[in-house]
């Protein structure tokens, strides 16, 4: 389908051990719905969240100290679970958890 | 005993206790490039640091490095051309530190920092692997050596995590690493490894490696010349540190694990660590900024989950609970920073392995733990109690086992203790 939606999702710093250790994968995301990150991430726990999701997904959101850039830029500043995905946008999560 | 919501406080309880951080709504912003960045006011904000405003990259990457300079700079530890050795781990703190040492190298000459460094890699990786030499092993080597490579500032040196007599022989640059290496070095580092063999927790085989590692540090600054050696410890490594240092009865050193500079080595070689007021976020964002290609790390016994050892149990608490109080690493690092050492050195009264002060004299507390440990052993017999009483004091003054532990502090007898190997301490 021409309206698909196509981006990439990146994972480092350990984040990607709870994703088939898979650093960097590109996704399609049918256009059925308006996808936001909020979807996003429900997405990706039902579809591609291996391992252990208390570690990764708190409530509807990320757990604290997963740093999410949507293109190189915070996500705190392009109104976090809210932003709307446009094409080819890159979003990376970062972990700052390294356990014990 | 403290408790929370008594009368002492005048209040109805909870006041005094810790909330968690309130997450506040952030309002719908453009996707566009105009968020102004709040230092430069110019359009491109792009990080956004907790409790700061948003900021470009450039003022993000300015900031950062600010820290690395001012705590070399506010402190004066840092004489002009000093020879430094900077520790390389593979870590992303240590990317980082090896990153910037590289830019503040490369500033025109009002701002360059003036010294000479050499980066030592201790390679450590046979500790987390079982078995001979593997592809995997041939394939970290190259990427460490491709990474220090595009710093051609430096000169890079390798050193395998071996019996500290054999350090000298082992240090190979880098850039010229013969083709044996690997096979040369793979019967001392199972050596080490079976050292490691003879204790029996992880918590001592964490601790023991700790303080090795600085030990060979020192052996490596000496035979660089070197009078500093530059760590990138940041402030959650050094906030779980402390607590583990406290936990493990090396409270009376726990400053110097902390502090800025540690000047327990020998040779009067100090222990830098520039980077300890970064945070794990400014480091993650640092590698982005900077496009670094992180390398695999691994630390020693992380594998085996919280509660394996009181270090891994010590860095899971402080982590879990930095999630929802974000102050929680600085505050335990703060206080850190507050706690004075005992500064009456003389090096016949430092720990042989460790080389902190001996804290063992005149303490009720090792008395009353030696005593008590002394009771449990006798079971039921009826000794005499003057006779345990002189068995304790016997123990604290490191009368063990008919062994002359007197120059080995509290928390290196307790590695002692935990090992096979008597002379594990001396190595």
């Amino acid at each position: 389908m021409t309206g698909d939606l196509k981006i990439v999702l990146e994972f480092s710093a350990g984040a990607e051990l709870l994703f088939d250790n898979i650093k960097k994968r590109e996704i399609t995301l049918p256009s059925t719905e308006k996808w936001t990150i909020r979807n996003l991430l429900k997405w990706m726990k039902e579809n591609i969240l291996r391992e252990r999701p208390e570690l990764f997904i708190q409530g509807d959101t990320v757990r604290p100290g997963i740093l999410v850039l949507i293109n190189d830029t915070d996500w705190e500043l392009l109104g976090e679970l809210d932003y709307e995905l446009q094409q080819k946008d890159n979003i990376l999560f970062i972990s700052t958890l390294h356990g014990g | 005993m403290c408790s929370i919501g008594e009368d002492d406080f005048g209040d109805e309880g909870g006041v005094h206790s810790m909330i968690p951080d309130v997450k506040t709504s952030q309002p719908q912003l453009s996707i566009d490039n105009d968020i102004l960045c709040n230092k430069c006011k110019q359009p491109g904000a792009t990080y956004k640091l907790a409790f700061r405003e948003p900021e470009c990259k450039e003022c993000f990457l300015n900031y950062v490095r600010h820290k690395f300079r001012a705590a070399l700079g506010s402190s004066k530890v840092l004489p002009k051309n000093a020879n430094v050795l900077l520790v390389f781990d593979c870590s992303a703190q240590s990317l980082v530190l090896l990153d910037m040492l590289h830019h503040a190298q490369t500033q025109n000459t009002f701002k360059r920092l003036h010294c000479n460094a050499t980066v030592l890699y201790i390679d450590d990786y046979q500790m987390h692997i079982d078995g001979e030499c593997s592809p995997e092993y041939e394939k970290h080597l190259k990427d460490v050596q491709s990474t220090c490579s595009t710093y051609e500032h430096f000169d890079c040196y390798i050193l395998p995590l071996v019996k500290t007599d054999t350090v000298n022989d082992l240090i190979f640059n880098l850039k010229y690493l013969p083709e044996e290496y690997s096979a040369n070095v793979d019967k001392h580092k199972s050596q080490f490894k079976e050292l490691l063999n003879c204790m029996r927790s992880l918590t001592s085989k964490q601790d023991f490696i700790k303080h090795y590692r600085s030990k060979v540090i020192g052996l490596a600054a000496k035979h660089f010349q070197c009078q500093f050696a530059f760590k990138a410890d940041i402030s959650s490594d050094l906030a779980s540190d402390l607590l583990a240092a406290i936990a493990l009865g090396r409270g009376g050193s726990a400053a110097l694990d902390v502090a800025l500079v540690d000047n327990r080595l020998d040779d009067d070689i100090k222990i830098v660590r520039p980077l300890k007021d970064l945070t794990e976020e400014e480091i993650n964002l640092y590698v982005i900024a900077q496009n670094l290609k992180l390398l695999e790390q691994r630390s020693y016994g992380s594998d085996f989950g919280p509660s394996a050892s009181l270090q891994n149990l010590t860095k899971a608490f402080v982590e879990d609970l930095q999630q929802n109080y974000s102050s929680t690493v600085s505050t335990v690092f703060r206080t850190g920073s507050k706690i004075a050492s005992q500064m009456d050195e003389k090096s016949e009264l430092c720990c042989v392995f460790c080389k902190s002060v001996l804290d063992y004299k005149d303490s009720n507390t090792l008395l009353a733990i030696e005593f008590s440990r002394i009771v449990s052993e006798c079971g039921i017999k009826t000794e005499d109690i003057s006779e345990l009483s002189m068995e304790a004091h016997k123990h604290v003054e490191g009368d063990i086992e008919g062994r002359d532990l007197t120059k080995v502090c509290h928390a290196c007898r307790n590695i002692y203790a935990d090992s096979s190997n008597k002379d594990i301490l001396l190595l």
